[in-house]
């Protein structure tokens, strides 16, 4: 720096004080040894302090009050005072800020010895361990380089001048700083910041806040918070097909195509083409005539209509007949008469219950809900609920039927013991070793389903000679004509008889239930000319680099996260269900709360951030003031000079 | 992406080009066709850019800032409207060929990029603070850039430039000095309302106004390094080449900020990085 330009520098900003002009590069490596120093003292005390769990919040502030004080002392000196609020000091200390800044993106913060270990190498990452510059942004020497820019701040507001827009600017910008420095100082010591775990239904008066060496407190709210529900709001996934690429570990995108609206030469150019495409896929089954009988067994069905609702029965050559439940009652259609009275009279040996329960290899018929003496006195057996076809239901998490078929027949059984103690446990008939014995139970109990006849059917529909067979316990008790068209009662519910067909012939249809994408599937040939089915979640690879996923065209699929909150004082509610929700915080009684978690396999959780921050307005008068300052100091002089030329020109 | 808006992202690139073109041009010299057909190109280039963030924000129904292919169709936007502000201002023409450079570059990448669907915005990003914080910031980039593009030529051609300077500064000495520093101090104002605006909607979103997440931390490099500028420039008497080097090192840091945070090895929890 030449001393003629410090001088014009000077008269420009008519501030007058600088270092000596001559020895201004002498005093920016001052500057920089000094900052220097302080940053490496700070390093020894936080070496003499740390424990297991780093420094505390409040020793982080107090090393910048030290330094803010540090500099506030040696401005009472003269030399000092021109020295510390000059350019010669602050360019520096800006360039030292941005380092460490620079340091703290390019090391790993926070994260343990070991990872250090193995990103730097021993020598290497002992000396950022050393340095603390692994948590460099709450490291005391940080924070006594922060508290030394500080006091310059404050020496440079604190410095005589004459006042006009670009001084006063100057002053607000570096007064601001101060301010934004000194809130966030009093939210560090002050503030309490934790977390509110709750899921529905479920209050606190208290939060956690995770101390170091890994305890937890509970701080009270002072008020009680309550979930009262918790839900997520999700964007229409907007499925599209996307053609990615492998090249190595890596997977490139080449094609995003939108079914049923992007021109379907998108994707010839890799050689495919849709040949279906169900927003809400389902197979669905339909009968209809199959022209003449001929002779021999063939398909008969009926089609019963329930308030609107078609229900098929169909009596099938070679298979034994499937009863379908009608308020809880159940129908069967028999097409033949004869085969009909053959069916009555096998009934009658069957067990009473599809359900038989295995103990010791003896076979316990059983039905939902009755109570079953185990043998040897062990205690009674019980089924809670049966399911065909059991699956858990990922979304609900319960479970359910998969398809009307008894693919994988499930119960669940409650067994008390003898001794009095209760248990539950699932027994699966295809897996009779599966939860078969539970641990530390000496029971062995298994399952076995025997379908069709095995459940009694409470009527019969003889197609052949239009009538309906009341069955009582198996036993034949009534019969009554029914006509095509005409109506019959089971149970409590009345019936109608839409269509007796036989032959029939079932044809399975494709279809979309809606326009809706509840379960697309995306029909695709393929270069090969073989046809795909691409169905979300099962990426299809077709060569030995690409691959199709049908995915959410639009990435998150997330929109919002809501809980709906109340809070209560004293057991009564004073703000009753209140939306928290991203960006959109709770504040009462000097907390704010956040959203700010939730567990996808958990629907019920919400996790909350909790903020008491006495510092925050500190901060945004602070931020509101270097604004100002910014824009008064940059554009004050423009606009002084173009006031004083109208001026003049009026004049 | 539909057709149309590809088409789009093409016929600005051209327009911004040929306004690249007919700036390049004026450097050898000057007609009256030249003078009014380069900001007519660049005013045709803008307008299209406008036209593709306009329709883009339709029919996503939300503002398209979230993907860096749609950053870099507001960068190039605000890199037309700083550029054409200054040549009005300060009645220059000599950063034309570089701004227009920029712009169509920018376009180009983003027309080359794989990230052109519309994606939906998470819940942190459907804030009224979204759209400033965002806005603001990238006309401070593109401010920024001017300020590059003026320090680059400066650091060419250090002298006031003496070929045809009539031409592409009527009436006036070119001051490539002055056009920098008015750009920086455009830009420092920018980058600390960005900065504020991104604290406190940081502080509405997730509870703390500053958590030094990479691109925060960098974003205050910048920050940090352009207020260097400023008290170097008008307090330490810092002029010339030195000041034209600390800006080219500025705008690096801006650009870093901008694009470089995947390859900092502590982005993987930055709330800011472009997939």
């Amino acid at each position: 720096m030449t001393g003629d330009s410090n001088k014009e520098g000077n008269t420009r900003a008519g501030e007058g004080e600088s270092g000596g002009a001559a020895s201004a590069p002498r005093t920016m490596k001052f500057a920089l040894a000094l900052l220097g120093g302080v940053f490496l003292a700070g390093v020894v005390l936080q070496s003499m302090l740390s424990g297991p769990g780093g420094v505390s919040r409040r020793a982080t502030v107090l090393a910048g009050l030290a330094g803010f004080l540090g500099v506030m002392l040696a401005g009472l000196s003269k030399p000092w005072r021109r020295f510390l609020s000059s350019i010669q000091f602050a360019a520096p200390a800006l360039f030292v800020l941005a380092g460490f800044s620079v340091l703290g993106t390019l090391i790993l913060q926070n994260v343990g010895g070991q990872q250090l270990l193995q990103g730097y190498g021993p020598g290497l990452s002992r000396l950022i361990k050393g340095l603390f510059l692994d948590d460099i942004f709450h490291s005391l020497g940080f924070a006594a380089v922060l508290g030394l820019g500080a006091g310059a701040l404050g020496l440079v507001v604190a410095r005589r001048r004459r006042y006009n827009l670009r001084t006063t600017g100057s002053v607000l910008a570096h007064g601001g700083l101060i301010l934004v420095l000194a809130g966030a100082g009093v939210g560090m010591v002050w503030g309490v910041k934790g977390r509110i775990d709750l899921h529905e239904g479920q209050e606190t008066d208290s939060l956690v806040v995770p101390g170091r060496d890994g305890l937890i407190n509970r701080l009270p709210l002072g008020f009680t918070l309550r979930l009262d529900d918790f839900r997520i709001e999700k964007y229409e996934p907007d499925y599209s097909l996307m053609v990615y690429a492998l090249a190595g570990e890596k997977q490139k995108r080449l094609l995003s195509f939108k079914p049923g609206r992007d021109p379907d030469r998108k994707l010839a150019a890799h050689g495919l083409a849709v040949t279906g495409w169900w927003p809400d896929y389902r197979r669905r089954t339909v009968v209809e005539a199959a022209g003449d009988a001929g002779g021999g067994d063939v398909l008969a069905a009926a089609r019963i209509d329930r308030g609107g609702k078609e229900t098929w029965l169909f009596d099938e050559p070679g298979r034994e007949a499937q009863a379908v439940e009608v308020d809880g009652k159940r129908l069967l259609l028999v097409w033949r008469e004869e085969r009909a009275r053959r069916y009555l009279d096998s009934l009658a040996k069957m067990p009473a219950s599809p359900h038989l329960l295995v103990v010791d290899g003896r076979e316990l018929p059983a039905r939902p809900g009755e109570e079953v003496p185990l043998p040897g006195g062990r205690g009674r057996v019980k089924i809670l609920r049966f399911f065909h076809d059991f699956v858990m239901d990922p979304q609900t998490r319960q479970p359910a039927n998969r398809s009307a078929e008894p693919r994988n027949p499930a119960v669940e059984v409650s067994i008390s013991a003898a001794g009095g103690q209760e248990s539950r446990r699932w027994l699966f008939a295809r897996y009779p070793d599966f939860h078969g014995r539970g641990a530390g139970d000496e029971l062995k109990l298994s399952y076995r389903y025997r379908p069709g006849g095995a459940s009694r059917p409470d009527a019969i529909l003889v197609g052949e000679s239009r009538r309906l067979w009341s069955l009582d316990a198996g036993k034949l008790s009534a019969r009554a004509a029914v006509k095509v068209g005409g109506e019959f009662t089971l149970g409590r519910e009345r019936l109608r008889l839409a269509a007796l067909l036989r032959p029939a012939r079932r044809r399975t249809v494709e279809e979309s239930a809606g326009s809706r994408e509840v379960n697309p599937l995306l029909r695709v040939r393929l270069p090969s000319g073989r046809t795909v089915d691409v169905r979300p979640g099962k990426p299809v690879r077709y060569s030995r680099d690409r691959f199709l996923v049908l995915a959410p065209g639009k990435g998150e699929t997330v929109r919002d996260y809501l809980s709906t909150v109340t809070v209560l004082e004293e057991g009564r509610p004073v703000r009753e269900r209140q939306l928290v929700e991203v960006n959109s915080p709770l504040s009462h009684g000097g907390f704010s709360i956040y959203q700010a978690d939730y567990r996808p396999e958990d629907p019920t959780y919400s996790g909350f951030q909790v903020v008491r921050d006495p510092g925050l307005y500190v901060v945004y008068l602070g931020f509101a003031a270097n604004l100002l300052g910014v824009v008064l100091a940059i554009w004050g002089p423009r606009w002084q000079r173009r006031r004083r030329r109208r001026e003049g020109g009026e004049a | 992406m539909s057709h149309l808006a590809e088409a789009l992202t093409l016929v600005s690139v051209a327009l911004y080009g040929l306004a690249a073109l007919l700036y390049a041009l004026m450097w050898l010299g000057n007609s009256r066709p030249l003078r009014l057909g380069a900001p007519l190109a660049l005013g045709g280039g803008l307008l299209v850019n406008l036209a593709q963030l306009v329709s883009r924000w339709l029919e996503a129904d939300q503002p398209p800032f979230k993907t860096l292919y749609e950053s870099l169709v507001l960068l190039a936007a605000c890199i037309g409207i700083v550029y054409l502000v200054i040549e009005l201002v300060y009645r220059a023409r000599i950063l034309g060929l570089p701004a227009m450079l920029g712009a169509a570059g920018a376009m180009l990448y983003a027309f080359s990029r794989h990230d052109k669907e519309i994606v939906n915005l998470p819940p942190a990003l459907q804030s009224g603070w979204f759209v400033p914080h965002v806005v603001v910031y990238f006309f401070g980039y593109a401010a920024l850039f001017v300020a590059f593009c003026a320090a680059v030529l400066y650091l060419i051609r250090p002298r006031p430039i003496r070929i045809r300077r009539e031409d592409l500064i009527p009436g006036e000495k070119i001051d490539l000095e002055k056009l920098l520093d008015g750009s920086v101090r455009f830009g420092f104002v920018l980058l600390t309302f960005g900065l504020l605006v991104g604290a406190v909607w940081a502080k509405a979103a997730w509870g703390d106004y500053w958590v030094w997440d990479p691109k925060e931390t960098w974003s205050l490099v910048t920050w940090l390094v352009f207020a260097a500028y400023l008290h170097l420039h008008y307090l330490g008497g810092w002029r010339g080449q030195r000041l034209a080097v600390l800006v080219v090192v500025g705008f690096a840091a801006v650009m870093f900020t901008y694009l470089g945070m995947n390859l900092l090895p502590t982005a993987e929890q930055s709330a800011h990085v472009y997939q």
